[in-house]
């Protein structure tokens, strides 16, 4: 997602002047009012014990943050989102970077097939979920039908404690791919000639390519895509609304439904802002970490 | 004759992939043109289609359920808020990629990191700012919100996208004479319209299904959007109507998929902003 | 045909209880002053269908917002009845109609709201303590004694008594739903409690009656179990309806009491871990063989449609599945089934738990629309509505007529089953506090593993029991 290297000329003496005011300001303002007050409404609410049973929230400092430390329903739905999230991620970055791969042989009429691809990240994901319920469905679905059409036992897909889990990351990772697809296909095909040409000149082979000269230039690329893929993913709860409800026996439950589920359908507000403002943490923490490893902007590392 | 093999091969995936990737979409077609006992009995669906039934069950989902305007105010509430969010964050990218100053990383990723708070927690405080503004149940109401939401990703699409154009091009027209905003707005944006497309299209697709901030500020049926019809299929305590429910889905997808058929060529392209030396 | 009768609807006495809130009705004040001297009228029979003051377009003009739920086909009711409406009072309505979830959010946003975006909101029967208790309605009694008001043919006494007490009776002094005689609500658009389904075809075949103990229960569906008809069916999926029909209904029929004490003394024990709370998830267990496959997985919509597709034998369910049970166009089985009151324990009462919703008027609408929201009210409440609901979409009325309606009766042949049921139906004690669908939510849990062999009876219920005292205990209803 970057240049390989800064531009000769570059100034490094540039201070905030007017001009950056005037472009950066109104973002910020903006930013400012519309996602700075809701993330201190909420840091306040975490604070409170609103909820439908006390009709004004009285303060009550950490207590939210303690009660969670000691739900075994919060480190439930922690575990769930640590699994869904870094599974769904690999998978996702796996066969997004291999059907980027596959697409750079140009095959006649990929283009088509490439187009086909984007539609499943188009669709709302409670529409997802809902057609994958039907999809899915024990009595009358047509995965059922197929499977035992081939002569297998279709598995328990929603119904199982042990194999919703692997249901919601599969129809995550087949919403999502194509978006890992796009971001990595794109950078493929930005990605400078001639050191192919120099390495096939050379003998090498295409295994080769791929691990010690493709793979890192895309590198950035990949990075950017797992980030964005990791966070949306944690915070999702939409397609768990539509697919299976946090359900069975909370196996689907993350972390994201979990604060959803306290909020709106325990009306337990204060205690569902504590939950979020735990995830904004873990997601700050997370990827401060991650991209002081491996940051976005090579160009531009400190 | 392995270079045969393999080409079949390939392109035996590649039509595997079309269909994993389309399949489960004609389904919800094809269940949208059914009754729903039909669909409840005939596994697999039979292709055969009855234009009575698919009529009424379009007719109900559009006009009566009012899908049909909901499509419209997905449109104008999620355009109004991609415009306004390339509006105010293209120029930042730009000052981002740009200039640099104290701060600027740290800046850079508290932006980002705007987009990593759950959406239960920020619906209601939006909501309330919303309806003490008295943006209760109208467009803006949700347009300004969205905005928010947009932005982030804007900016960063926007930022890889102006580090890739060499600032020669910048530093040619300063010293031509131009302030940094006209060199902005003459001489780069020209050069960088497909990576405004690109935002727009990825801006768009990450609001068009909110659904929690518009639940609550939208009261009134002729303001719902589509995410908020697409919600009310999802209820515990009644018989889904699948043919409904698949209706509603397939109306759902429609418009932003004519809107991506559109701007293909641009998803790829717009990403790879480097190739123009 | 009735009028305005005296009997068996409450008086408002001298002074409307509510202090603060009766200087707020300047309109009310007259009303009030009526509301004696119709008491003192008692006596006196209004023959004519509709009282000497009452004016149809007194509020004309005026525009009302309802909320109400989306869940059943109850707003398009009022959808296609409401053009009349409008030409009769010239009052124009707006009705939002989402789903539960996005229902009930909605409604608190509104009624904690300095000014409710609508005048009349529709609220689940379940949380009457939470939301009328939390004295967020009007107080209606005024309004139902005003002869200017409410039309004379709108027969307060008509509404099935145990509905009116699930939903509309709220005694504030001691936050007790369905004591005493304030009215905050009006059941509407639906009551509705459990009715047992069964396959008069396959029963008759069999040679068998339809069940009235649970043994009858099991033996039927032992018997009539096959590849293509499941022998019974219930809800086994992690589901709402888990707890509050299949386990509650066999637990009250065999004697269970849910709760002792009462919130208010902090001694609001569980009485889940009981023998009869065990033996009624046994009896779910009991009858998994003869179930439908995956029925684990079924909710309420996996039902419905097994049973409509005649996949299904018998099974205990909410009587608004009468619905598409019987709707020829949705169903293969409208002309074979038959319904009875639920199977109990010899010696119980056949009931189950009562469900519906009320409708009311915020207190904190703007004061000018009171006025058309309770004529609002008294039609989306209204005989001619009930029995319109009841006939187009089969959904259970909350009115004694739209139930005993010959025509009806003819057409429908389950609606005096249902009427008995919900005559009987049990309020649900748990629903008395907020924490409800926080109780439903760990015993669905609980149960759901129970039924696909992760623990039997007598530890899901010790667990249920457990979590359930530690949520009481956190809200304070339990020392």
């Amino acid at each position: 997602m970057t240049a390989a290297a800064p531009a000769p000329g570059w100034s490094r003496l540039d201070r905030p002047g007017i001009a950056a005011w005037l472009l950066l300001g109104p973002c910020l303002l903006y930013l400012a009012a519309f996602a700075i007050y809701p993330l201190f409404y909420s840091l306040r609410l975490s604070f409170t014990d609103l909820s439908a049973a006390s009709g004004t929230g009285r303060w009550v400092g950490l207590k939210n943050y303690h009660d969670l430390m000691f739900d075994p329903l919060f480190w439930t739905a922690a575990g769930n989102s640590a699994v869904m999230v870094t599974v769904s991620v690999a998978l996702q970055i796996v066969l997004g970077t291999a059907l980027a791969m596959f697409f750079n042989l140009h095959l006649r009429g990929s283009w088509i097939v490439r187009g086909i691809l984007v539609l499943p990240m188009l669709i709302t994901p409670i529409v997802v979920g809902v057609m994958w319920r039907a999809l899915l469905n024990p009595d009358w679905g047509l995965v059922n039908w197929l499977i035992a059409g081939v002569g297998l036992e279709p598995p328990n897909w929603l119904g199982s404690i042990e194999m919703a889990m692997k249901t919601l990351i599969l129809v995550d990772t087949w919403q999502w791919t194509p978006f890992v697809f796009i971001i990595v296909f794109a950078r493929l095909q930005a990605l400078p000639q001639d050191v192919f040409e120099a390495a096939q000149v050379d003998g090498a082979g295409r295994l080769v390519i791929f691990r010690h000269i493709t793979l890192p230039l895309l590198m950035p690329a990949i990075l950017f895509a797992a980030v964005f893929r990791a966070v949306d993913a944690f915070r999702s709860f939409d397609l768990i609304y539509g697919l299976s409800y946090g359900g069975p026996a909370r196996s689907t439950t993350t972390l994201s439904f979990f604060s959803f589920q306290n909020g709106f359908q325990f009306q337990n507000y204060g205690y569902a802002a504590a939950v979020a403002y735990t995830m904004l943490l873990v997601l700050i923490v997370g990827t401060t970490v991650l991209l002081r490893y491996a940051p976005l902007r090579p160009g531009h590392a400190r | 004759m392995t270079r045969v093999l393999g080409r079949i091969a390939a392109y035996l995936v590649l039509v595997a992939l079309g269909v994993v990737g389309i399949a489960p979409f004609l389904y919800l077609l094809v269940l949208s043109f059914k009754r729903r006992i039909e669909i409840l009995t005939q596994v697999p669906p039979a292709l055969t289609f009855d234009w009575a039934t698919i009529e009424r069950t379009y007719v109900e989902v559009l006009f009566r359920q009012g899908m049909l305007g909901f499509v419209g105010n997905s449109v104008i509430v999620v355009g109004a808020a991609t415009v306004l969010a390339l509006v105010i964050g293209t120029p930042a990218a730009y000052a981002f990629s740009r200039i640099r100053f104290r701060g600027d990383e740290s800046l850079a990723s508290s932006i980002l990191s705007m987009r990593f708070m759950p959406p239960i927690a920020v619906a209601i405080p939006l909501f309330l700012m919303v309806k003490a503004i008295g943006l209760q149940d109208t467009y803006l109401g949700l347009i300004l919100p969205y905005t928010a939401f947009a932005l982030p990703l804007v900016v960063w699409i926007m930022i890889g996208f102006f580090d890739e154009i060499p600032r020669e091009i910048d530093d040619a027209a300063l010293v031509d004479g131009c302030t940094r905003v006209g060199v902005l707005l003459r001489v780069i944006l020209p050069i960088a319209r497909p990576g405004l497309v690109t935002a727009a299209l990825f801006g768009a697709i990450f609001i068009w299904n909110e659904f929690l901030v518009a639940l609550y500020v939208i009261d009134s049926r002729s303001h719902q959007t589509i995410s908020l019809g697409a919600a009310t299929l999802v209820s515990a305590q009644r018989p889904i109507d699948w043919n409904i429910a698949a209706a509603v889905g397939v109306v759902t997808v429609i418009p932003i998929l004519i809107f991506s058929l559109l701007v293909q060529r641009y998803i790829v392209r717009g990403l790879t902003a480097g190739a123009v030396k | 045909m009735s009028e305005n009768h005296r009997g068996g609807r409450p008086h408002s006495e001298a002074v409307p209880a509510g202090g603060p809130a009766f200087s707020r009705r300047g309109l009310m004040k007259t009303a009030a002053a009526l509301g004696l001297s119709t008491t003192a009228l008692g006596g006196l029979s209004l023959g004519a269908a509709f009282a000497a003051d009452y004016d149809p377009k007194k509020y004309a003009g005026t525009k009302i917002s309802i909320l109400m739920t989306g869940d059943e086909n109850d707003h398009r009711a009022l959808a296609d009845l409401l053009p009349e409406f409008t030409a009769e009072t010239g009052i124009e309505i707006e009705i939002t109609s989402p789903a539960l979830g996005a229902l009930i959010e909605k409604t608190l946003q509104n009624l904690k709201a300095e000014q409710s975006s609508f005048e009349l909101i529709n609220y689940l029967g379940f949380l009457t303590t939470q939301q009328v208790g939390g004295g967020y309605f009007e107080q209606l009694n005024a309004l139902i004694d005003d002869p200017a008001e409410t039309p004379g043919d709108w027969d307060f006494a008509d509404f099935i008594p145990a509905a009116m007490k699930n939903v509309g009776i709220f005694d504030m002094a001691t936050k007790t739903v369905g004591q005493g005689s304030d009215v905050y609500g009006i059941p509407g658009l639906h009551s509705g409690s459990v009715i047992y389904f069964y396959r008069k075809d396959l029963f008759d075949a069999a040679g068998l009656a339809p069940a009235k103990t649970w043994d009858d229960f099991r033996a039927a569906a032992e018997k009539l179990n096959s590849d293509e008809v499941a022998g019974c069916s219930f809800i086994g999926a992690n589901d709402f309806s888990l707890a509050t029909v299949d386990w509650y209904t066999r637990f009250i029929t065999t004697g269970g009491k849910l709760m002792s004490g009462s919130p208010a003394d902090k001694n609001f024990m569980p009485q889940v871990n009981t023998p009869e709370g065990i033996g009624a998830l046994q009896l779910l267990i009991d009858v998994l063989p003869y179930a439908p496959k995956n029925v684990t997985q079924y909710g309420f919509a996996e039902n419905v449609d097994g049973f409509a597709t005649g996949k299904i034998a018998q099974m205990v369910f909410w009587s608004t599945i009468a619905g598409p049970i019987f709707n020829v166009e949705n169903s293969l089985v409208a002309d074979k089934t038959g319904t009875a009151v639920v199977p109990a324990a010899p010696g119980q009462t056949p009931r189950g738990i009562q469900g519906g919703w009320g409708v009311g008027i915020p207190k904190n609408i703007d004061p000018a629309k009171r006025g058309a929201a309770w004529r609002a009210l008294t039609w989306m409440t209204g005989k001619q509505m009930n029995r319109y609901e009841v006939a187009k979409y089969q959904i259970d009325a909350s009115r004694i007529s739209a139930f005993t309606d010959p025509e009806l009766v003819a057409q429908l042949p389950y609606l005096p089953t249902a009427l008995a049921a919900a005559e009987s139906a049990d309020t649900i004690p748990t629903s008395r506090i907020p924490e409800f669908f926080q109780l439903n939510d760990v015993m669905n849990v609980e149960f759901n593993k129970a039924l696909i062999g992760g623990q039997d009876a007598k530890t899901a219920c010790a667990n249920v029991q457990a979590q359930w005292e530690a949520i009481l205990r956190k809200a304070g209803h339990l020392a």
